[in-house]
């Protein structure tokens, strides 16, 4: 029996890693980004497929590395048939709203716009469901494929249910909607004959949701006591220091809540990563928030230092940050790891694209 | 005539996935009359014509080749066998099948004047198509847009004729003939007015 023993460790060891270099990459990375301008962007879907099979193949993982199968092609045509599903579906709201608004039923105006924005949270959900299945079945190890066989129109309805509940407690609950939808989309998919098996709980979690609402609230509270004491000393009459205060507050507001967020995430992120397995194989994941956030700092400063072009290097940054921080525990009997039988999608990312949910 | 045979094809080793289970057979390959040729210790063979196989993407140190018939069947080979087993697989696929074929810097030039054409096109094509747009055209884009407000269009006539007569003022003849301005006024509470296609204009 070919049972392959893998261990997370320091260095080569590590049973996934990424073998690939940003130089190596450079040739790609440059090419994309002269087509993709030279074809008023319909590269960008051959782009990706590139992009892709550039780091998937360069992530190793035991003893052999993934492998993307994924076209262009097919993500052209994906794209194209949801725009002919949902290009239709928009014009007509747009038509619609605006001639009920002007005849005075507004109350069927807003409804109308009500329905289609619960439509589109709806197709949001069913388009990362998709996004996940299509990726899964594209992607190679060893010769075997991933998939699934659920289509996702149950899931777009409980991400709704969820959103909307969340939406309905002032977001109290997300982290609960949150854990519930990994699970549900993961238990959904398997790696040829194994399933994904996710029991993510938002237990460890509360604490940090609370602090998205703490940050501000003390944020706020902090300047009042600066206000107050501005007042007593008679310096805020000016209005010099007001015009600080407000700035302050501005700068404070966008930037606490974020990190606040960041901050959730870094910890769903590594509690989803331990909570899912695969067979035998186990899970981690250990960014912390500083290196998610090194992540996006490095991002953004890469993209305004090279004029833009190093918005070329993001997906490549965002891969080798998951690589990199992601560790795979446990064995896997390669012998009973046989081909997938599940349907392979044939419309690729197109609502994910329409969408914008696309990770990579 | 005398003929020797050309000195046989070097075996190379690889590693075969057949894309039915994820385990891993150790194969010799070697090429014969434009195949490759596969075979097992265990006295397993296979022969597979070149039009079936196609490059994977792969690192530096591999090359990985599929088959065209078979998704998930995988040979694996070391990089320095390619080589040998050029005349079989083709030139290698970078950026898309087309852009291949024609090369990257034509590509290139070809897309960007294709894209300058489209750039310029749709910025001077509004100019060019709107004075051929019929008039009748326009009317029927115009009232479907009026017909749009309902019963906020006032439609009393002797608020009307005082309308027109305001235009009457302002452009002497405009509320007559085939092109004549129509004028109409909307009862919103905004103080506000709109031209719209076909000589269509609302005062709110």
């Amino acid at each position: 029996m070919d049972a392959l023993t893998t261990a997370a460790a320091a260095g080569d060891s590590r049973a996934i890693r990424f073998t690939g270099t940003w130089r190596e990459y450079l040739p790609i990375a440059i090419t994309n980004a002269l087509l993709i301008v030279c074809t008023l962007g319909i590269y960008r879907f051959w782009a990706t497929a590139r992009q892709r099979r550039y780091l998937w193949s360069r992530t190793h993982f035991i003893d052999d590395s993934l492998e993307w199968t994924g076209t262009g092609k097919e993500m052209f045509i994906g794209f194209i048939i949801v725009m002919c599903v949902l290009g239709p579906f928009f014009l007509f709201i747009q038509f619609l709203f605006p001639a009920l608004l002007v005849r005075g039923k507004a109350e069927a105006a807003f409804g109308i716009f009500t329905l289609f924005y619960i439509a589109l949270i709806y197709l949001g959900g069913f388009a990362r469901f998709r996004a996940l299945r299509y990726r899964l079945s594209r992607t190679f190890w060893h010769g075997i494929r991933g998939g699934s066989n659920n289509p996702g129109w149950n899931y777009g309805g409980e991400y709704l249910g969820r959103i909307l509940l969340a939406a309905m407690t002032m977001w109290i609950v997300y982290p609960w909607a949150a854990t519930r939808l990994w699970n549900s989309r993961w238990n959904a998919m398997s790696f040829g004959p194994l399933e994904f098996r996710a029991h993510l709980d938002a237990e460890g979690l509360k604490g940090r949701w609370a602090l998205i609402y703490a940050a501000p609230l003390a944020m706020f509270l902090f300047v009042f006591a600066g206000i107050a004491g501005l007042g007593a000393s008679g310096t805020a009459s000016g209005g010099f220091s007001i015009w600080h205060i407000v700035i302050f507050v501005g700068i404070l507001f966008y930037l606490a809540i974020p990190l606040a967020t960041l901050h959730w995430y870094a910890k769903y992120f590594r509690h989803a990563a331990e909570a899912t397995k695969l067979g035998d194989l186990e899970f981690g994941f250990d960014a912390t928030t500083l290196q998610w956030l090194g992540l996006f700092l490095g991002n953004l400063g890469l993209a305004i230092v090279t004029l833009g072009f190093g918005l070329t290097y993001w997906g490549y940054r965002n891969w080798v940050f998951m690589v990199r921080h992601l560790h795979v525990y446990g064995t896997i009997d390669v012998a009973e790891l046989t081909q997938s039988t599940t349907h392979a999608p044939r419309e690729a990312e197109g609502f994910a694209d329409a969408f914008d949910v696309g990770a990579l | 005539m005398l003929s020797t045979s050309a000195p046989s094809d070097p075996v190379i080793e690889g590693k075969l996935y057949d894309g039915v289970t994820a385990h891993p057979h150790a194969v010799r390959v070697a090429v014969a009359g434009g195949r490759l040729e596969l075979s097992h210790d265990g006295g397993w063979s296979d022969s597979i014509d070149a039009g079936q196989l196609k490059r994977i993407e792969a690192g530096p140190s591999l090359l990985r080749l599929g088959r065209s018939d078979l998704p998930g069947w995988r040979l694996l080979l070391p990089a320095d066998a390619e080589p040998g087993l050029a005349g079989l697989l083709g030139k290698r696929e970078r950026y898309g099948r087309w852009i291949d074929r024609i090369g990257l810097i034509p590509a290139l030039v070809a897309g960007a004047a294709i894209t300058v054409v489209v750039v310029v096109v749709g910025y001077a094509a509004p100019a060019w198509i709107a004075p051929h747009v019929p008039m009748s055209w326009e009317r029927d884009v115009g009232g479907a847009i009026v017909g749009d407000f309902g019963t906020l269009r006032c439609r009393d006539a002797k608020g009307q004729q005082a309308l027109e007569a305001l235009v009457e003022r302002v452009a002497p003849g405009a509320t007559h003939g085939p092109d004549a301005i129509k004028i109409a006024a909307l009862d919103v509470p905004a103080f506000n007015a709109a031209a719209l296609p076909g000589g269509y204009i609302v005062v709110f």
